[in-house]
């Protein structure tokens, strides 16, 4: 028995050895085998399959704020798009994967959704280098690629199509309103990464245009917890409002300090802060201000009353929708529409369909420039209301952003 | 003459929150030679429970986040690090690093990703040589102070504290000598723990809270120990001020980006000129005068 026992043991462990082998090289005939069976010819029969969307979000970590609003609206999109008989006759094939927010993560995933998942379209991320990351394995595989979150990304492409408001629109309309309203000399904060020095850059030259003078600017790293520094700094230039680039937790703990501060008394503030995720968190700190969205869900009309109603139903909550749930779930309307309208998943195909497309929805009619491909879309001037209400006050004409842009 | 009492208030507000923290991790750092980076996270766990416990009466969730540390402490040590102990420093921290990555995924499982706030129980400014300054701030940091000052009273005016003290010197004879250094050991990282959820506590009407508002707060921390002396029961509190005027003095003079630059640098420069920590003998000075 003692010594049975041991090669008995042996025995089982090398059938076990033997079947997980056997198992292994089974899946992988088996795999190999639907593969070939798909495809003899080595070429993509693609118009026999679904349209496989490939989203890109940091689901976990530092946007997991904005990520998950993204996956929300996205997923909504999906749904409705399905029901409404889907791409080329079937639904579409959605696989989300997690960036954490991390540059090499999202060259890591966006390489498997290349891959190993071979999506046909790639939509994503919220930062600006994971954008560049993700957008740079879209390009080198010849897979159309967007975004949804606001500001430049640094990159572009053939087969890129973002679909976020540009630092134009998000201020073209709106400094001009705030100097009119609280007067000319403007304070500048954010964290300390591309999009909030785009976005003041381009602030600024609204601001000079205007009439107004940049009094101070400020920048902290992402993570920054404690901004009394740069509140006493912002006290001592004494603006008469505050653009802020200010995001995630970040944007609450600056805006929550510097109402603790008194820096926001008799003093306007604007910018990411005001946006509708932070709304809950903020409260009668926003209540009041005013600010530029691609989207507020109290914009009138029976489109919109139906896709609050339908994120309501799906994701519960009385919140504010963000304008990230909206862009995400029009991005991929659109997308699904230019596919239809290419009658391909071939990327040229749809790439060509993507700058010619106009769109009627919550962000208005929907396009792209063709040469540098910016998004036009109308842009919504908002007050915050109780209850983080953004009421909207006027949809603002479509801003022709023309700054040149190499996307060849 | 208002910037420089600004500045002062600044580091005032920055070495309470500091000073609470660091000396909770430097009590876990001598006692049980554990690299605690779960210690920020701790204090992520105290801030969501302000936010979470938000009908209950501000002091009272002060001490349920108090109470709720000790039990995450225990938990922690005996489940965790118990049996981790023998197989050296790198274990342990690779345990805690774990347990940070839990503490952030169930704050986020439980929270989602939307920052949360908690109201001050205290608001309004108050006017100190003609600068206004929120008074939570002050009371914040009166109270961390206090709490470390209670706590080093203990450590050097008690039986408790001596035993503590014979235990971070040396377990095995402190063992001989009848101490419970099991019990010691598990004490110890409960406390610990305790100041981390309280100070995350204290500070939570100041930040937007979400699952990764701890990770700020570790590298300060740990540098605030390294600056005292290994085992140091005074040293983290001297670290704590010393990173108090540093984050707060250079970000007052310099642009952000450059300040922590130079934040860093600083304090890799003062660890390497003095990797002992300071000369100045805090926890000796009782014992000094009974050897003369």
């Amino acid at each position: 028995m003692e010594t049975a026992t041991p090669r008995r043991m042996m025995r089982r462990r090398s059938l076990i050895a033997t079947a997980a082998v056997a198992a292994a090289t089974l899946t992988l005939t088996a795999c190999a085998g639907g593969s070939f069976a798909q495809d003899p010819s080595g070429e993509a029969s693609s118009e026999s399959r679904a349209f496989r969307l490939g989203i890109i979000a940091p689901t976990t970590g530092v946007a997991s704020l904005e990520g998950n609003s993204l996956v929300a609206g996205a997923e909504l999109a999906v749904e409705a798009v399905n029901a409404d008989g889907g791409v080329l006759g079937q639904d579409i094939e959605l696989i989300v994967v997690d960036d954490k927010s991390d540059a090499a993560t999202s060259t890591q995933v966006a390489q498997q959704l290349v891959r190993q998942n071979e999506v046909d379209y790639i939509l994503g991320t919220i930062a600006g280098d994971t954008s560049v990351a993700a957008g740079s394995v879209a390009a080198e595989a010849g897979v159309p690629f967007s975004t949804v979150v606001n500001g430049t990304v640094e990159f572009c492409s053939p087969h890129f199509w973002p679909f976020g408001a540009s630092e134009l629109m998000m201020v073209q309309d709106l400094v001009p309103l705030m100097i009119e309203e609280y007067g000319p000399r403007v304070g500048l904060v954010g964290n300390d990464y591309i999009f909030p020095h785009t976005y003041h850059a381009v602030a600024t030259e609204q601001i000079l245009a205007a009439g107004g003078e940049v009094v101070a600017e400020e920048y902290s790293p992402l993570g920054t917890s404690d901004w009394q520094p740069v509140i006493g700094k912002l006290q001592a230039a004494d603006p008469d409002w505050i653009l802020n680039a200010v995001v995630g937790g970040d944007a609450v703990s600056f805006m929550t300090q510097a109402s603790q501060f008194g820096l926001l008394d008799g003093r306007g503030v604007t910018g990411t802060a005001s946006q509708q995720e932070f709304a809950p968190a903020l409260g009668a700190i926003l209540e009041g201000r005013k600010t530029a969205l691609q989207y507020s869900d109290q914009t009138p009309g029976a489109e919109n009353e139906a896709f609050v109603a339908a994120y309501r139903a799906a994701y519960g909550g009385t919140d504010s929708i963000s304008a990230i749930a909206a862009t995400a779930y029009e991005a991929v309307r659109f997308i699904a529409a230019a596919v239809n309208a290419a009658d391909s998943l071939e990327a040229e195909a749809i790439s060509a369909q993507m700058s010619q497309l106009k769109l009627d929805g919550l962000l208005g009619e929907l396009g792209f420039r063709a040469d540098n491909h910016y998004v036009q879309s109308n842009m919504v001037l908002v007050e915050i209301g109780e209850g983080g209400v953004y009421r909207s006050l006027e949809v603002l004409d479509v801003i022709d952003d023309a700054t040149p842009r190499s996307c060849a | 003459m208002e910037p420089l009492v600004l500045f002062l208030l600044s580091v005032f507000s920055a070495f309470g929150f500091y000073a609470l923290l660091a000396w909770g991790l430097g009590l876990i750092f001598g006692q049980l030679g554990v690299v605690n980076v779960a210690h920020g996270d701790m204090a992520m766990v105290g801030a969501f429970l302000m936010f979470a416990l938000a009908d209950v009466p501000f002091l009272l969730r002060l001490l349920i986040a108090a109470v709720a540390g000790l039990a995450l402490g225990i938990l922690i040590e005996r489940l965790l690090l118990r049996g981790l102990y023998k197989h050296g420093m790198l274990a342990t921290l690779l345990a805690m690093w774990g347990a940070a990555i839990v503490l952030r995924q169930t704050a986020e499982a439980i929270f989602g990703p939307t920052p949360a706030t908690v109201p001050p129980p205290v608001a309004g400014t108050v006017e100190i040589l003609g600068v206004s300054y929120p008074s939570y701030r002050l009371i914040s940091a009166s109270v961390a102070l206090l709490i470390v000052g209670v706590l080093v009273l203990v450590m050097y005016r008690t039986d408790l504290g001596l035993r503590l003290r014979a235990s971070i010197d040396n377990r095995q004879m402190a063992a001989g000598f009848g101490i419970p250094t099991g019990l010691m050991i598990t004490g110890t990282f409960a406390v610990g723990t305790a100041l981390a959820v309280l100070a995350g506590a204290l500070q939570s009407p100041m930040l937007g809270i979400t699952p990764q508002v701890g990770l700020s707060f570790l590298a300060p921390t740990f540098f605030a120990v390294l600056l005292g002396r290994p085992g140091s029961l005074g040293g983290p509190i001297f670290g704590a001020f010393v990173v108090a005027v540093l984050d707060i003095g250079l970000r007052t003079l310099l642009p952000e980006a450059v300040a922590n630059l130079c934040f860093f640098i600083a304090l890799i420069v003062l660890i390497a000129l003095q990797p002992q920590g300071p000369n100045w003998r805090f926890t000796i000075w009782k014992p000094q005068r009974r050897a003369a």
